[in-house]
């Protein structure tokens, strides 16, 4: 795989949520990055830690109660999490933005649609009223909404025509990186493939990274160039899509892959393998995914297995795999 | 009975509420208990006594008659507390049951009472019952009444929305699809519902219905001297104010420590029943 | 828009009807006979029996009303005062001015102080003046108007001496009854705002005014406060119908003469056309706060002003895109 610049490198990133009679482990040393031009697939069940990782980046995380505990995000060679207020609202929609899990809720009901997407070229871009009006018309025709809507409300339109408004409030700056949690999970299926294509055709005219967080294996092997598998707040594979597909290493990323949903199978929501995510206020000693896992070894239990190489780039973390590095 | 040990709990989480609820306790059980704590009748006078300012002998001091102010504070508060819980789950009863019914039976009905209830709206509860207490006279149970018929709508409103809601939801729908009469279907599935909102309706107008009370008594409205309504003391103390203030002092901060401790303890009840709040 | 407030306007007539009627059933069920009350006790029956005619009070109740809504429009004539003789419109819109300027002034400082107070609770929610207000904001709404007023002339009018206890020769003479009146409300208004304050602090679109890059200060005050407003006006509207009502009893401690006094005072001389009459007036203030309410919320809420709008521009929008 050719060398290409990293954009964005998270390491050892460990986000907390402290409420009153207990902690929740979210994030564990999460590391992660995303180069120039790429898009990253984190895949992972409900509750995972995915949401709080994007969020994480962004810092956009209600705190107290989260509370980002160590590690550093370094986009473009500075570490966000050192940034001031006011440098990190220059980075805020405009060099990273960010498309919500659910278009319903994401746009504030009583401005106009035209004016949200027109607050973020305020903020950044130093144009005349008059060419920021014409900017947000154009970003909106390409989203694929005529422009005369620019004055209409959020409850004016469907679930799909929002998302599509926030795709086009999250690239209206032309960012680098685009955070996209879960962008199609609240749409209909017939929908989802529509937006998703259109934020591959975006993507690829503006040449922006993209981080894309869901559930779905097929939209990974769709939109991803790698993968990082999470399960209970840490990385448990990564590598290219390939490797993930091919190779498939973690048993529970086997487990995954034998749980993808059909349409004649309808499922919101993947229960992969038996039991449940262990509660993050409460993690097990060992292997986070020992108590579910089918070829669990002794030491799974009491020990914590570390990250382990088995191909170029193709990182794993479990116990049947260590000493292996290379193979 | 875990669901009322669960609300308990959550009830308690936070300090300022046991304090409040134990403390309101405290006043009921003192109210109830009043003919045995009270160290004087509510209206025993003594001439040789009149005007005293607080002291051991007389907690909170004598009015122009003599009487024992503690003491009658306490009948008072047995009086306030009756009418108020009285009122308020009176109110909260007929107002649910009209806007329930309302809204479950939808359509024109639902219209007709709307726009009925509108016009009641149209007027700030108080003037209504003004004007209501001012037609029936005063006394302790018109008083009442009056209370009653001018919260009444409010409280309707309030119960319309959940059950219009819960109309339309599957479970009612799946009852009515499977020829449930519509008493079973009310009892069954909408009243269960609905109690939840109703209890924390309940708490928090008692000490509404307790404050309108004692206002329609202090307007001369309401409950007569020399019975020791809080509003009635606070009304006939308000001459004497300028040299013996704890005449209205002491009534106005038993009636403040009532009223914020039952105020507090419906917060509490309100957050501790709301679902939207639970974790 | 227009079209909004005409139609709000229009369904207003109905229930001022409706509030007529209510009023004149009410107060028609009051013990007493008026043309005793009028030609006193001990009258003779041909003078009380002429005294019913001339009054209509003969007649059935329906159209007693009838001509008593008839007068109001046609004439602007409230009736006849039982106690003076006088017509009761002069003496009660002598007496109105009075009762706007302390309700208006007092949903003012509510409005300015509660609302204010509330956004720096929200915003500053758990720290020591979140705490701090939100204690006083309980006392404020458990504490009773009418104890409010009294510890306030004892405290500001009988031991310091700075403020006067009653009368209405000057501005200072507003200044107690005017804290009397707003102090309960500003507290209500207080936690309202500061809960509906945090429930939008939660919303999604809070977070990607954020992620825009929107400074904290914009965020809260165009993002967060606008949309707490919907129910913050509510409370406004509720509150200007307890203000009225607490007129009554502010006039009463503190004498001003005011409508609600003017009222006390009639009840007590069961002069029922000047209660009839200021009743009403004081409901029609309530109806014209609640019909601005209703603007405000389809100012701020394009939600509701939808609803309103003609929906057939709506369905050809949403068909041609």
């Amino acid at each position: 795989m050719e060398a290409k610049e990293t954009l964005l490198e998270i390491n050892d990133l460990t986000i907390h949520y402290c409420m009153h009679d207990r902690t929740v482990r979210a994030v564990n040393r999460v590391s992660l990055d995303i180069r120039k031009g790429e898009t990253l697939g984190l895949v992972g069940e409900t509750g995972a830690g995915k949401t709080t990782i994007s969020l994480g980046i962004l810092r956009l995380l209600q705190e107290p109660p989260a509370k980002i505990v160590e590690g550093s995000i370094l986009f473009e060679g500075q570490d966000i999490l050192k940034l001031s207020d006011h440098e990190l609202r220059k980075i805020r929609g405009n060099k990273i933005s960010m498309i919500f899990q659910d278009p319903m809720t994401a746009l504030n009901p009583i401005d106009t649609v035209g004016d949200q997407i027109m607050e973020g070229i305020q903020l950044h871009e130093k144009l005349s009223k008059k060419d920021a009006y014409r900017k947000a018309c154009e970003t909106l025709e390409m989203v694929g909404i005529p422009a005369e809507r620019y004055h209409d409300y959020p409850h004016q339109f469907s679930g799909g025509m929002k998302q599509r408004i926030i795709i086009a409030m999250a690239l209206v700056c032309r960012p680098e990186l685009l955070l996209a949690d879960e962008p199609t999970t609240a749409l209909d299926v017939t929908i989802q493939t529509q937006v998703l294509d259109m934020i591959t055709r975006i993507r690829e005219e503006l040449g922006t990274s993209m981080l894309l967080i869901t559930h779905d294996l097929g939209v990974i092997a769709d939109m991803c160039d790698r993968v990082a598998v999470i399960y209970a707040g840490q990385i448990v594979e990564s590598g290219t899509t390939e490797q993930i597909f091919n190779e498939t290493s973690h048993p529970y990323t086997v487990g995954l892959f034998g749980a993808i949903p059909t349409l004649d199978m309808k499922q919101d929501r993947l229960v992969p393998i038996d039991g449940l995510m262990p509660d993050p206020a409460n993690l097990p000693e060992g292997c986070k995914f020992c108590p579910r896992c089918k070829n669990k070894l002794p030491v799974c239990e009491t020990q914590e297995p570390e990250l382990t190489e088995l191909g170029s780039g193709h990182m794993v973390r479990c116990h049947l795999f260590a000493g292996k590095e290379g193979a | 009975m875990t669901g009322f040990k669960d609300f308990f709990r959550r009830l308690c989480k936070n300090r300022l509420t046991v304090v409040c609820l134990i403390l309101f306790v405290l006043i009921v059980l003192a109210v109830i208990f009043a003919d045995f704590i009270a160290p004087y009748g509510w209206d025993d006078q003594n001439i040789r006594d009149r005007y005293l300012a607080p002291s051991a002998e007389h907690l909170c001091g004598t009015d122009n008659y003599g009487r024992d102010i503690f003491s009658r504070i306490l009948y008072g508060g047995r009086m306030s507390l009756e009418i108020g819980l009285i009122s308020a789950v009176v109110t909260t009863v007929i107002g649910a049951v009209i806007g329930a019914t309302s809204a479950y039976f939808g359509g024109k009905f639902d219209n007709v009472v709307m726009r009925v209830l509108d016009v009641f709206m149209a007027m700030p509860p108080i003037l209504l019952a003004i004007a209501i207490a001012a037609t029936l006279g005063t006394g302790m149970l018109n008083t009442m009444l009056a209370v009653i018929i001018a919260g009444i709508p409010m409280k309707a409103r309030v119960a319309r929305g959940p059950v219009l809601a819960l109309r339309n939801q599957e479970f009612v729908e799946a009852a009515t699809a499977s020829n449930s009469s519509t008493a079973k279907i009310i009892f069954k599935h909408i009243i269960p519902n609905i109690m939840a909102p109703l209890i924390v309706q309940t708490t928090l107008s008692i000490s509404s219905s307790i404050v309108s009370v004692a206002g329609l008594s202090f307007l001369g409205l309401g409950v007569q001297p020399p019975e020791p309504e809080w509003g009635a003391m606070l009304s006939a103390g308000r001459s004497y104010l300028r040299d013996y203030p704890w005449m209205v002092i002491a009534p106005g901060i038993a009636m403040l420590l009532t009223l914020f401790s039952l105020n507090i303890v419906g917060d509490g009840v309100r957050d501790a029943l709301d679902p939207k709040l639970r974790d | 828009m227009t079209k909004f407030i005409v139609k709000r306007v229009l369904t207003m007539i109905p229930v001022l009807l409706g509030v007529s009627l209510l009023v004149f059933v009410i107060l028609s069920l009051a013990p007493g006979d008026p043309a005793v009350i009028i030609a006193g006790d001990y009258a003779e029956e041909s003078i009380l029996e002429q005294t019913r005619e001339d009054l209509g009070l003969n007649q059935p109740l329906l159209v007693q009303w009838f001509n008593y809504v008839k007068d109001i429009v046609t004439k602007g004539d409230f009736g006849v005062s039982w106690r003076t003789g006088k017509g009761v419109t002069a003496e009660i819109l002598d007496r109105f001015p009075t009762t706007l300027l302390v309700a208006l002034l007092g949903a003012f400082f509510t409005a300015v102080l509660g609302i204010g107070t509330g956004i720096i609770s929200a915003v500053r929610q758990y720290s020591i003046w979140d705490n701090l207000a939100t204690v006083i904001g309980m006392v404020g709404v458990s504490m009773p108007n009418f104890f409010t007023g009294l510890l306030l002339v004892f405290v500001f009018a009988q031991r310091l001496k700075i403020l006067p206890a009653s009368g209405n020769e000057g501005w200072e003479y507003y200044v107690l009854p005017i804290i009397t009146i707003a102090f309960s409300s500003c507290a209500s208004q207080m936690r309202m705002t500061r809960s509906s304050m945090l429930e939008v602090m939660r919303q999604d679109y809070i977070r990607t005014a954020r992620a825009k890059g929107q400074s904290e200060r914009k965020v809260v005050l165009h993002h967060q406060l606008k949309n707490a407003m919907i129910p913050i006006i509510t409370v406004i509207g509720q509150q200007f119908g307890i203000l009225l009502g607490g007129s009554m009893i502010v006039e009463q401690i503190f004498s001003l003469p005011g409508v609600g006094k003017l009222m006390m005072d009639s009840i007590n001389y069961r002069d029922y056309p000047m209660v009839r009459a200021s009743l009403l007036l004081l409901a029609f203030g309530f109806c014209v706060v609640n019909l601005l309410v209703d603007i405000a919320y389809a100012v701020v809420d394009p939600r509701i002003r939808s609803q309103f709008a003609k929906s057939k521009k709506k369905k050809a929008k949403e068909e041609a895109a």
